[in-house]
């Protein structure tokens, strides 16, 4: 039975957005190195952890060559550590510790371990003959001769040791099947069967984030198994980039106004009190303990020169959509939701034009990034304030 | 003209170490090209920048490139494609230095080594462009599963699936256009005498694309992997294309897959909106994660569902081919199929499951829902989540799942009172 100290809970997205939108903070003092190097516990010689930075895996910067909060943005490692993040809070009430030790069933840079001694230079294995009509596979050992690569791949994220999950440039997303087929095979081959995993593709994951510089990127799940891709705001499919845009905006103004009554379950979670009301904002994960009424309050602001649309997805598959009329105010809504069933889901707000349809299944376009809506991220510094309640 | 490195190759490894991709170009010999650059690909695995090169390491960890794809060839020079994960960009610098040595080393007199260009369409375009899809995809029989720690066996597909699909493909090709090809990154027109060959030539790519048509009205590709797992995809549509069109292409899928039947384990077309569907790793997110599964679990996905194509289905699809396993699972379900489902006994004990009319599987169509949770529910035996279907794996093996083992203990000296 797990259970969470007192003092330590603000809400996992009070930490993702200061974090991510504030991504040039200066690195927190006196941070112990949480991410020791460890060896995959279930394979036969396989080593994980380490690559990213710990101030980066704690989201309290954007990861940057170096660690720091400054220096040149490293987008693919701060999108996988962004994902491990989301993915740990999933499974676990992660306050301001982030990730730490006891966190087993969650790897990344999981691949085999340098023999010990080797010598680059005259490490050159003799590649075995080929058996007769047995094609290469997408690792492709064999080199002319005699001469066959190291043994050095290494998969961004692994999920309690059997899903693995790559972490991708957009631009470059056309090689992901095949590198995750390689890391497959070669898993295999050490005694360890690891497919794709699904689950941030099921939620619809997408997350913003800001680097030193101001500029906006998203990184976000498609449809597509086991992938999750990174890329400027600007060049991000727009599905994605409402996905992405829209919470920043929305998020804003609805920090502090949403509520959720969550109801607790004897013994277990417990700064989980009945009725006791506690932040949660977009994108967010979100526990529904049991099919009960939960009740929401919306914020968004409005525009003085046009209409919008609030949608929230509840993450189980449906949704609400509210009308914000032109105006120079804030409107607040209220509703209640009767979830069907238990689970922990991903919901967001987006604020959109009219007529904008979100499909996300689909990849039409819906709206160009350039015009998806986005905060001012200073605007955050007034949204992350944490629930006194905690 | 000796050995060359583009001036702009450095600049773009630097934009993205993460994927580069990397070609030689009008080299003077093209198998000696080819060759040297297997043989840089051994050098490139190794390159390292020490263990204090990157946070978290200890001595011993090496900082190199986290995958390096096969060589894979085209017409305009073989490509070779590195993530350098989190290696530093000064040592993925020295890249196109060990492809040019080995070049010389192997003869080349004359190449260019630069960042590949893009001759033609790729799977991206088509994921990203094609609209309005009717997607076939073939599952070659899954070869035995062998105990962990052995290297499994690789699928193979007979070569007639590569006959119908390029004859298939063709019937797109319009007067004086070509047939295009794509192996990784790197899209290039092919003779259409040349079609299948590409699919046997592209073994060392791990994948195919062929394709043709326009992408308004009448796109067609096949796409095909090659691994322990091959599947065979086609796809046929485009933007413009009515209703009855798409119908039309259905049906000449059902032709194409009855003609296959006999050798395939599982078989399934559906209608989509994007030909993003055709990709292997495809899948809809109401069948990903439905309310009743359990917390952190999903639906099998693509890879297990193609690794266990004997047993398993991807979902409920309009039409589908399945194979004795299936049938095992099934039961008596289909010997009194409910309203609306068609029963067809194929070759070699296959059987056709065809539920309500082509039409309803249009994106949107409204019986489309009704007939998707008919199709579920008759296939429900065969549909697993993630973990019933890994757990069915290790059950096929006679092995323990070792990711069930017990977590370890934190690392020695953790101090969870410093965790900050």
């Amino acid at each position: 039975m797990r259970t969470r100290r007192r003092g330590r809970c603000p809400t996992l997205i009070a930490a993702l957005a200061f974090s991510l939108v504030l991504g040039g903070l200066p690195p927190a003092e006196g941070l112990v190195n949480l991410y020791r190097r460890k060896d995959f516990p279930a394979g036969q010689s396989l080593r994980t952890w380490g690559y990213l930075h710990d101030h980066c895996l704690q989201l309290a910067v954007v990861c940057n060559v170096g660690g720091g909060a400054d220096g040149v943005l490293r987008p693919e490692a701060t999108a996988q550590s962004i994902a491990i993040w989301v993915l740990a809070a999933l499974r676990f009430d992660l306050g301001t510790s982030g990730v730490g030790p006891g966190f087993t069933t969650l790897d990344w840079e999981v691949g085999p371990r340098r023999a010990s001694g080797t010598n680059p230079d005259t490490a050159l294995a003799t590649n075995p003959a080929e058996p007769p009509g047995e094609p290469a596979d997408q690792c492709d050992p064999a080199a002319p001769g005699g001469v066959e690569p190291e043994d050095k791949w290494r998969i961004d994220i692994v999920v309690e040791r059997a899903r693995h999950i790559e972490v991708k440039n957009y631009a470059n997303r056309s090689m992901v099947a095949n590198q995750l087929l390689c890391y497959t095979t070669r898993a295999l081959e050490k005694g360890l069967l690891i497919t794709t995993d699904g689950q941030l593709n099921a939620l619809l994951y997408a997350v913003p984030f800001v680097d030193n510089l101001g500029n906006v990127w998203c990184t976000w799940a498609p449809s597509d198994a086991g992938h999750v891709y990174f890329a400027p705001m600007a060049v991000t499919p727009s599905d994605a980039a409402v996905r992405c845009g829209g919470p920043v905006l929305a998020a804003a103004a609805v920090t502090q106004k949403m509520k959720e009554k969550v109801e607790a379950i004897p013994g277990m979670d417990s700064e989980y009190v009945k009725g006791k009301v506690r932040p949660a904002v977009t994108p967010a994960y979100r526990r529904i303990f049991r099919a009960a009424p939960t009740d929401y309050v919306v914020s968004a602001p409005q525009r003085p020169d046009r209409r919008q649309e609030l949608r929230f997805d509840f993450g189980d598959g449906t949704s609400t959509t509210i009308n914000v009329p032109a105006g120079v105010g804030v409107l607040n809504s209220t509703f209640t939701k009767s979830f069907g069933s238990v689970g922990r889901f991903i919901q967001r707000a987006t604020l959109t034009e009219p007529n904008v349809v979100l499909s996300p299944q689909s990849e039409e376009p819906l709206q160009s990034a350039q015009t998806a809506q986005m905060a001012d991220p200073l605007v955050f510094e007034a949204a992350t304030d944490v629930d006194p309640t905690c | 003209m000796p050995v060359r490195v583009d001036p702009g190759l450095g600049r773009r490894i630097r934009e993205n170490p993460g994927g580069i991709a990397l070609q030689v170009q009008g080299a003077s010999d093209a198998d000696a090209a080819a060759d040297a650059l297997r043989i840089a690909r051994s050098d490139i695995s190794r390159l390292d920048g020490g263990w204090e090169s990157a946070a978290g390491l200890s001595p011993g960890d090496s900082n190199g490139p986290t995958y390096l794809s096969p060589v894979v060839p085209s017409p305009t020079g073989p490509v070779i494609y590195v993530d350098g994960g989190s290696t530093p960009v000064s040592v993925l610098e020295t890249i196109p230095g060990l492809v040019s040595r080995r070049l010389r080393d192997a003869g080349v007199q004359e190449a260019l080594i630069a960042w590949t260009s893009d001759q033609g369409p790729t799977t991206q375009t088509l994921y990203d462009e094609g609209r309005r899809a009717v997607v076939l995809r073939l599952y070659a029989p899954p070869p035995p599963l062998v105990p962990l720690g052995q290297r499994q066996p690789l699928a193979r597909a007979p070569a007639t699936w590569y006959e119908e699909a390029v004859g298939w493909v063709r019937g797109a090709l319009g007067e004086d256009e070509l047939l295009w090809a794509a192996a990784g990154p790197v899209g290039y027109p092919v003779p259409v005498s040349d079609a299948v060959k590409h699919f046997e030539r592209s073994r060392r790519a791990g994948s195919a694309l062929l394709m043709a048509g326009d992408m308004a009205s009448r796109l067609r590709a096949a796409d095909t992997s090659f691994a322990w797992h091959q599947t065979l995809t086609l796809g046929g549509g485009g933007a413009q294309t009515s209703d009855e069109d798409l119908v039309a292409v259905a049906e000449s899928l059902v032709e194409l897959a009855r003609r296959l039947a006999p050798s395939v384990s599982y078989a399934h077309i559906d209608i989509q909106q994007s030909f993003h569907a055709m990709s292997r790793s495809y899948m809809v997110v109401d069948r990903l994660r439905p309310p009743q599964y359990p917390d952190f679990d999903t639906a099998a996905t693509p890879d297990q569902v193609q690794l266990l194509s004997a047993d398993l289905v991807q979902d409920g699809f309009g039409y589908q081919i399945l194979g004795p396993g299936h049938l095992g699972r099934l039961g008596d379900r289909l010997s009194r199929p409910p309203e609306d489902v068609r029963v067809r006994e194929l070759e070699r004990d296959r059987i056709e499951v065809t539920v309500g009319e082509i039409e309803w599987w249009l994106p949107d169509h409204p019986q489309r829902s009704h007939a998707q949770a008919i199709a579920r529910r008759l296939l429900a035996p065969c549909l697993h989540t993630s973990s019933e279907a890994r757990a069915l794996y290790f059950k096929k093996i006679g092995q323990e799942d070792p990711s069930l083992m017990t977590s370890p203990a934190p690392p020695k000296g953790y101090d969870p009172d410093r965790s900050g």
